[in-house]
Formats: structure tokens, C-alpha cells, sequence
């Protein structure tokens, strides 16, 4: 795809997250001059980048949106929840115009004529414009405008900048005329972009090229240049000068971003464009232009087969110069530079001379400029933020280093990590052969120590790198505004969103995978979950009903929870639909416990609302969140109670890179339990194990949990009938439920890193997948909640 | 690829974006002698721009787009006999600069 394009995807979905946070944010304040014109920018900015490209249908939509939001800015408009609807539906179709974009690098068919449609009723309300002076905000508005411009007045009658007169002739020539009667329309222009510019995404060299108008430019640098490897590519230290063909207006209102970064100067090319002067003067001109492409050609590096014959060239045209300028004194000067530039075959000799003639013809040149009415003060002017910007580009200390690093990389970095981590066990298994195989201890000790050393090392190493990737969920959070305003407007509640931790960092991929469960989850609890403002005043509740969006961090996992206030779940009325719906059995209906029963509505094809509606309740969602739960490797949890409301957590792994499992053995197997499933290790004598027709059971802290031998249903060799005087148990709780695995014998903990089965292994759905242990042997780890269907 | 990195020529076509100048930059710190080739590219990013003349690589090829050309002839060319530095101003510039800057004005305002 063209990058250009890329970019304007990549920036418009930025910028349409922002407008939609920036309309939410007006229907709390309404009329905060400060996000109007945040949205006003935001259109303007994807309407100026919609221009490149071949999406006329886009730019028009969003040019409409722009002018309608111009008219809210002056106050003559307002906007009611029924002009943002309108907005938002604007916004949710460039939205997929965007990703239709980034699919087939078009616009769909139907955008013309949709784009067509909204852009009509969106200008429809300028029609409504109420025509009433600005008010309260509106008037601030108004009121900083006026102070821009009074600010402004001033500048633009200061003198044109000294360094105009570094622009070539014709270019002069060029603008003298354009003004007109209605006097001058040329500007010269300083744009001075910000150092760290480019982190908020302005390529100050674009913005210079297309200023409307122009007509000679120049970039330089603020300071001299450090030596290559000093360089921080990523600060700016550019300067633009420009000369234009426009009015102030024009130049200010393109560079209007940035104003502050801009010194705008009209210029009466009249007064200096003209070629004034005797003809002298004008061949004096020529023949300075002529050195100065003499000193430039000779400055460039040259092949050595092809310098000679540049300088020969450079010294001709110089001698003849000096000829027509009937300088004939210099005429031997120029000889020797001649000679002496091909003994050493670099052509700074004639650089010099050529620079230093040129100084002494400029040096007339200036005393020419000091006439009345032509130039101004040659003075370079400095303001004085200029002279602090410069001082602060001469600290060091200050620089902010941000890196944009392609994910990938970080994931090879991630990968390579893993693999130090598998290798870094093998160590200790190393030592204990040196000391059993090979008996030397002394060698055995030597190796641990080492060991713990490398061992500290890869775990900072793997912190450090697990931290790259770490980013605050606030990037899943911030599309529920829009999205709960929306579902309650059109569900006829009135809901409040309370987000809370949305600064808890968790890893990036993780979070990615958030947003979807999230959904549907604040769906649910919307439709589902909170009553109408009715029924909520007849229950004694507040009218409004508030879901809250939480994030917390405990130890190595991420607490996402979505808590609403509504009017809870009914165990019972799960059950009987599941029953109804098939995925309970009868048998299952009578014993399932209350908070067990919660747990269904992540089975697969339930839906509890007694009618499907268009927000929720299609049978498919809630599953998924679980789906998505189970794939970071993280647990999901509902507590609800009738009438207060509803919380669903569910518990992430900060990271997904490394998993921790227990490591049990079973008949001779090694297997990985995830310890997040774990709840207990105990070991019960034979005799407390009760039989309850086929199956067996304990009875820890008077619960029941029900035991499961896992050499049976593996169908491993060992033991099943359970001879021994006590038995291994591991207490694993699975959405809720809590069950016994009886194994051989208890092993320590590792932290592995977990990859998926692949080719004909993918089928084997009773094992999360396999780990590389220390010493060489894989590891399979145990799949817990495919386990119990097999029971 | 807007960046090609052959064995001493790096190669800029299209629209060379921000992205590309740290490893641009690094390229050419560990290639004393490279050269760019900016035969093709149409625009480059201002942090770019600043890699090329910070470095003062030679320019094998100079854009095909008359607009940019423009521009870089003068910032490419002219900064190394700058050695009184760059606010000494009015030494520089020539014949090529002058290659009008019509074609950049005609590329297209984006403001509309």
C-alpha cells in the first residue's frame, strides 16, 4: 500500500477516536471552546489529508462536518444529542470508508451516494443556525480570536526579513506584478517547526512545500550540524524560509497549527523585486550569481576521473568573470589557484578565491542595501524565543527519547529471551551431572553459581522486555464512551460510565484482545443488566444506572471487571434456560450450585433475554469472552446478586510470554497444570475417599469435590485402582468448579513459555500445548477445561 | 520499501516517511562512503531530510520530481561550503535553486 495512504488511514482513525471523544466530551460540557475546536482541527486535519487521495465521497463528508462544526464554534449553532447522533453517524462512516481503505485501498460503491446523504443533512442544520450572537463560551471564543489577530497586527507591519535578499532574481522578477492593484500578495515566511515536532507526527517539510503559493524556499538548520554518530534524527532542528505568492491570510490559515512556530512578513516585491539599478549593477548581480554556482560546483564531491575536468571548467568560467568585471588583477590569483587546485586535485583553491571575490563584490552589494526604502536592517532578528530554543537545544540533558519500534522486533527480542530462559535450566541439570556422572563437586558448585548469576540476568532482561511491551489499558477503554452513549440512547436507559485504573499497564497483546470481550460484556450488562430509568425509581435506585469499567493489577495478573448496577442475574432462571436450551442436562440442573449456574452464560449458545434484541442477546458474545480468556491464558469470574447488580472479572496474565505451571507426575508422565487453575495440593488418606456410585469424592472443608484419576483418563500406565495408603490430590477449580486430579507425586513450579501444538498435534485439544524443560524434555501441559468432558 | 539499502547506495523512492530515519541514519554512520539515490522519491520526511544534510551524503541521483529536487539541491549541496555556518546567510544559492519553484506550487494545495 502506498505509505502515504497508510499514514492517513493510521492518523484519521486517531483522529475519528479523538472527534468521538471530543462529542462526548461536549455533551458534558457543552460549548467548551477548547474541545470544539479540538474536533474542529480533527475534521479539518483528515478532510486536508483526504485531499491526496482519490476519495472525494470522504473529503466532502468530512468537509461538511467541518463547516457545521465552524458554525457551532461561532455559537450559532448548538448541538443537541440529536445533531451529535447525526455527527457520530458521520463519523461512523468515514470510520469504515477508513477501513474499507486499509481492505481494498477504496471507497465502498455506495459511499457517493451515502457521503452525498449525511453531508446534505448535516449542512441541512447550518439552515437551523439560530443566528443568535455568541454566547457565554462562544463569546471566548470570539474574544481570542481577537486577541490573536491584535497580536498579529503588529508583526505584520515590521519590516520584511533580512534574508529575502538571498532570493535569486527571478524569483523577484517573478512576484513583481503579482500584487495587483490590490497591492502586495507576497509573504516571506519563516517556519521554525518545534523540536519534537516529529513525535507528534508533522513533517515540518511537507507542511513547507505545499504552502499555498509558493515560490522559493529554503531549509537550513538551527545549529551547526553534530558529527554523524551525535545526530538525534528525531529532533528537529530545521528552519524554513519561503517566499510566497499569497496573502498573510492565506500563509497563516496553512500554517495555523503551528502558528506559533511561524513568522509570517508581507513583502512589497515592488520595492525589491525590481531590477533596479544601472546595467552595471545587474551584470555586477550576474556575475555574482555565476560565483556562487562556481563555489557551490566545486564544494560538491566529485569522482576523481571527473574533478579535474569540473575544476578546469569552474576556473574558465570564473576567468571570464573576472574579464567581464574587468577585474584584471585577479586574473593571476586565478591562474595559481588554477595550478595549484590540479596538483592537489581538490578545488579548494579556487573555492577560496571564488569566495573571497564574491565577499568583495557583496560587500559593495550590502553597501547598496543600505539605501533608503530597499533593504531592511540586515540585521538577522533573533526573537527571543528563538534564542531560547537555541539555548535549549544546547542542553543536552534535556532530550526525550522515544523509540518507534516495529512489534515484530520486539517480539524476536521476546522470542530470544524465551529461549535464553530454557536454556539458563538447563544449567542446573548440568550440575547435578557434573557432581553424580562425573564427581567433581567443586565444578558442580562452580556452575550453580553461575547459574544464579545468569539467572538474575535473564529475569531482568525478560522484566525489561516484558516492559516494552506493557501498555495501559486505557487504549481498550477508550472506545466505551461512545459506545455506551450510544447503545443507551438507543436502548431508552441512562447509563454512566465510570472508568477506573485506565493507567494499568498490562501486555500489548493482551489488551488488543480486550477490547472485543469488553464489548460484548458493557453490552450485556447495558441490555441485560441495567433497567429502564422506570423500573429503576420503582426498585428505589437512582434513575441513572452506572456500569463501571475497572483495571487492577494484582501480582503477575491484570483484574479487568465490568460492574453494573443493574438488576443482577437469577440463578434459577439461568439454569432452567440452559436446561431448556440443551446445554445443561438433566441430571446437571438438580446439583448445579447457584454461583456455578452464573458461569453458564458464557456456554456456548445461551442467550437470556426473552427477546433477541439488536444490541445483544444473539446467542453469540459472551462465549467469545471466555474464548478470549481462555486464549491469554487468564480466568473469568461472575458474581451477581438479584437486584444489585452484576460483576463480571476477568483475571489476565500481565504477560502472555511466560506461563507458570505446576508439574505433577502421572504414571511416569510429566504434565504441566496452569497455576491459575490450581487451588490446592493435598494429599488425602485412601480411606476418607468416599464412592458415590461410580465415582469418587472427598470431602475437603465440607465441600464436596469430586476426584478424578488422571492415569485412567489418559490411559497411562500406573496404578488406577488407588492401592496406596494416601493419595496426591491437586484441587483445580474450571469456571467454577472444583474437581480433584489424583496423581503420583507433586513437582516444583516452572515458568515456561507455552507454545501452542501444531500440524496433526493441533487436534489434540486435551493439552494447551508443550514447554521445553531445562534439561531437554518437553513438557506437556494439561488443557483443564477440555478435561472435563472426558470425565 | 521506500529505503533500499544496496551495498553503498541507499535507494529513497516514494514518500520516505519518518520511520526510515533512524535506520537511514545508522546506515549511513557505519558507511562512511555510501551515496543516496533519490532518483524516485517523491517526498521525503522533514526528519529525513535532516539525516541527509546532517551527514552531508553524496547524492548519486537527484529526484526526478522537480518540486523536491528544488528544495534538495540547495540544502544538500550547499551546506558543507557553509562552513561559516548557516546564519552567515546571502552566500549561497544558485543558478539551480532557480530552477523556479512553479512545479511545487502546482503540486496542489491539501488546504481546501
Amino acid at each position: 500500500m502506498n505509505p502515504l495512504l497508510a499514514e492517513f488511514i493510521t492518523e484519521s482513525r486517531d483522529l475519528l477516536e479523538q472527534a468521538s471523544q471530543g462529542f462526548l466530551a461536549l455533551e458534558k460540557t457543552p460549548g467548551d471552546a477548547e474541545i470544539l475546536n479540538g474536533l474542529f482541527r480533527a475534521m479539518h486535519t483528515i478532510k486536508g489529508a483526504s485531499g491526496f487521495f482519490e476519495i472525494g465521497a470522504l473529503t466532502r463528508l468530512v468537509h461538511a462536518a467541518e463547516d457545521v462544526l465552524d458554525a457551532v464554534r461561532q455559537g450559532e449553532l448548538e448541538l443537541t444529542p440529536d445533531r451529535v447522533d447525526l455527527f457520530f453517524e458521520a463519523l461512523d462512516r468515514v470510520g469504515e470508508w477508513v477501513d474499507s481503505l486499509e481492505a481494498e485501498e477504496r471507497l465502498p460503491p455506495e459511499a457517493e451516494e451515502t457521503s452525498a446523504g449525511l453531508a446534505g443533512r448535516l449542512r441541512g442544520l447550518l439552515s437551523e443556525t439560530n443566528g443568535r450572537r455568541p454566547t457565554g463560551s462562544g463569546e471566548a471564543v470570539a474574544e481570542k480570536r481577537g486577541d490573536e489577530d491584535a497580536g498579529s497586527a503588529p508583526r505584520m507591519s515590521e519590516p520584511a526579513p533580512s534574508w529575502i535578499v538571498e532570493v535569486p532574481e527571478d524569483v523577484r522578477r517573478e512576484l513583481y506584478g503579482v500584487g495587483g492593484e490590490g497591492g502586495s500578495r507576497a509573504v516571506a515566511v519563516t517556519y521554525t517547526p518545534d523540536e519534537q515536532c516529529f513525535f507528534t507526527g508533522d513533517d515540518p517539510f511537507h507542511t513547507a512545500r505545499q504552502t499555498p503559493g509558493i515560490r522559493w524556499g529554503r531549509v537550513e538548520t538551527r545549529e551547526p550540524w553534530p558529527p554523524a554518530e551525535e545526530l538525534d534524527p528525531y529532533r528537529c532542528v530545521l528552519r524554513f524560509r519561503l517566499v510566497a505568492a499569497a496573502s498573510v491570510e492565506e500563509v497563516r490559515e496553512w500554517f495555523r497549527y503551528v502558528a506559533e512556530q511561524v513568522e509570517v512578513h508581507e513583502i512589497v516585491p515592488e520595492k525589491w523585486g525590481a531590477p533596479v539599478g544601472t546595467p552595471e549593477d545587474r551584470a555586477l548581480g550576474a556575475a555574482v550569481e555565476i560565483l556562487r554556482a562556481q563555489i557551490e560546483l566545486l564544494a560538491a564531491p566529485w569522482d576523481p576521473d571527473i574533478r579535474l575536468g569540473v575544476l578546469e571548467s569552474a576556473a574558465a568560467v570564473m576567468e571570464s568573470v573576472l574579464a567581464d568585471l574587468g577585474n584584471g588583477s585577479e586574473v593571476g590569483r586565478l591562474a595559481e589557484a588554477r595550478v595549484a587546485a590540479q596538483g592537489q586535485g581538490s578545488g579548494e583553491p579556487l573555492r577560496g578565491l571564488a569566495l573571497e571575490i564574491l565577499s568583495r563584490l557583496l560587500g559593495s552589494d550590502g553597501a547598496r542595501q543600505g539605501e533608503p526604502g530597499e533593504w531592511p536592517s540586515s540585521q538577522p532578528r533573533e526573537t527571543a524565543r528563538e534564542r531560547s530554543q537555541q539555548e535549549n537545544g544546547a542542553s543536552p540533558g534535556q532530550k526525550i527519547r522515544v523509540l518507534k519500534v516495529d512489534q515484530t522486533r520486539v517480539d524476536a527480542l521476546m522470542d530470544l529471551v524465551g529461549e535464553l530462559v530454557v536454556a539458563k535450566n538447563a544449567l542446573p541439570f548440568l550440575a547435578r551431572k557434573a557432581e553424580e556422572v562425573f564427581k567433581v563437586r567443586d565444578l558442580a558448585r562452580e556452575i550453580k553459581n553461575q547459574h544464579a548469576v545468569i539467572n538474575r540476568i535473564a529475569e531482568e532482561l525478560q522484566g525489561a522486555v516484558m516492559q516494552v511491551r506493557m501498555v495501559p489499558v486505557s487504549h481498550a477503554f477508550q472506545r466505551f464512551p461512545r459506545l455506551v452513549r450510544d447503545l443507551s440512547r438507543r436502548l431508552g436507559k441512562r447509563v454512566q460510565l465510570v472508568m477506573e485504573g485506565e493507567e494499568t499497564e498490562a501486555d500489548k497483546n493482551v489488551v488488543e484482545d480486550l477490547v472485543e470481550p469488553l464489548v460484548h460484556l458493557v453490552r450485556n450488562s447495558l441490555d441485560h443488566g441495567i433497567e429502564s430509568p422506570e423500573e429503576r425509581e420503582a426498585a428505589g435506585k437512582p434513575s441513572e444506572g452506572e456500569i463501571r469499567l475497572r483495571a487492577v493489577q494484582l501480582d503477575d495478573r491484570v483484574w479487568i471487571e465490568v460492574i453494573d448496577d443493574g438488576r443482577g442475574m437469577d440463578p434459577k432462571a439461568l439454569k432452567r434456560k440452559a436446561y431448556e436450551k440443551g446445554i445443561l442436562s438433566e441430571e446437571r440442573l438438580e446439583t448445579i450450585a447457584d454461583e456455578e449456574a452464573l458461569h453458564l452464560i458464557f456456554a456456548p449458545g445461551f442467550s437470556t433475554a426473552e427477546q433477541v434484541s439488536d444490541v445483544s442477546g444473539r446467542g453469540v458474545g459472551l462465549d467469545a469472552v471466555r474464548a478470549m480468556v481462555d486464549r491469554v491464558g487468564g480466568s473469568v469470574n461472575v458474581e451477581s446478586t438479584m437486584g444489585r447488580g452484576t460483576c463480571i472479572r476477568m483475571a489476565l496474565p500481565l504477560s502472555m510470554a511466560v506461563t507458570r505451571v505446576m508439574i505433577v507426575e502421572v504414571g511416569g508422565e510429566t504434565l504441566g497444570v496452569p497455576i491459575e487453575n490450581i487451588v490446592e495440593t493435598v494429599r488425602v488418606p485412601t480411606d476418607e475417599i468416599h464412592r458415590i456410585k461410580c465415582h469418587e469424592a472427598v470431602v475437603l472443608r465440607d465441600r464436596l469435590v469430586p476426584l478424578c484419576r488422571l492415569v485412567r483418563i489418559l490411559d497411562l500406565d500406573g496404578d488406577a485402582t488407588g492401592s496406596g495408603e494416601e493419595e496426591a490430590v491437586l484441587v483445580v477449580s474450571i469456571d467454577g468448579r472444583e474437581l480433584g486430579l489424583v496423581v503420583d507425586r507433586f513437582h516444583e513450579g516452572v515458568d515456561i513459555i507455552l507454545k501452542p501444538l501444531e500440524g496433526i498435534m493441533a487436534g489434540f485439544r486435551l493439552y494447551a500445548g508443550t514447554a521445553l524443560l531445562g534439561d531437554g524434555r518437553v513438557l506437556l501441559v494439561l488443557n483443564l477445561r477440555e478435561l472435563v468432558p472426558c470425565l | 520499501m521506500p529505503v533500499t539499502y544496496k551495498k553503498t547506495v541507499a535507494v529513497l523512492e516514494g514518500v520516505c516517511t519518518v520511520e526510515e530515519a533512524e535506520d537511514l541514519l545508522i546506515w549511513l554512520q557505519n558507511r562512511p562512503r555510501a551515496k543516496v539515490n533519490l532518483k524516485r522519491c517523491t517526498h521525503l520526511h522533514a526528519a529525513l531530510l535532516q539525516v541527509l544534510m546532517a551527514t552531508g551524503v553524496p547524492v548519486s541521483a537527484w529526484p526526478e520530481d522537480p518540486g523536491l529536487r528544488v528544495w534538495l539541491e540547495v540544502a544538500l549541496s550547499s551546506h558543507r561550503c557553509a562552513g561559516q555556518g548557516w546564519e552567515g546567510g546571502g552566500q549561497r544559492g544558485g543558478p539551480k535553486k532557480r530552477a523556479a519553484m512553479g512545479p511545487a506550487s502546482g503540486e496542489g494545495s491539501a488546504s481546501v
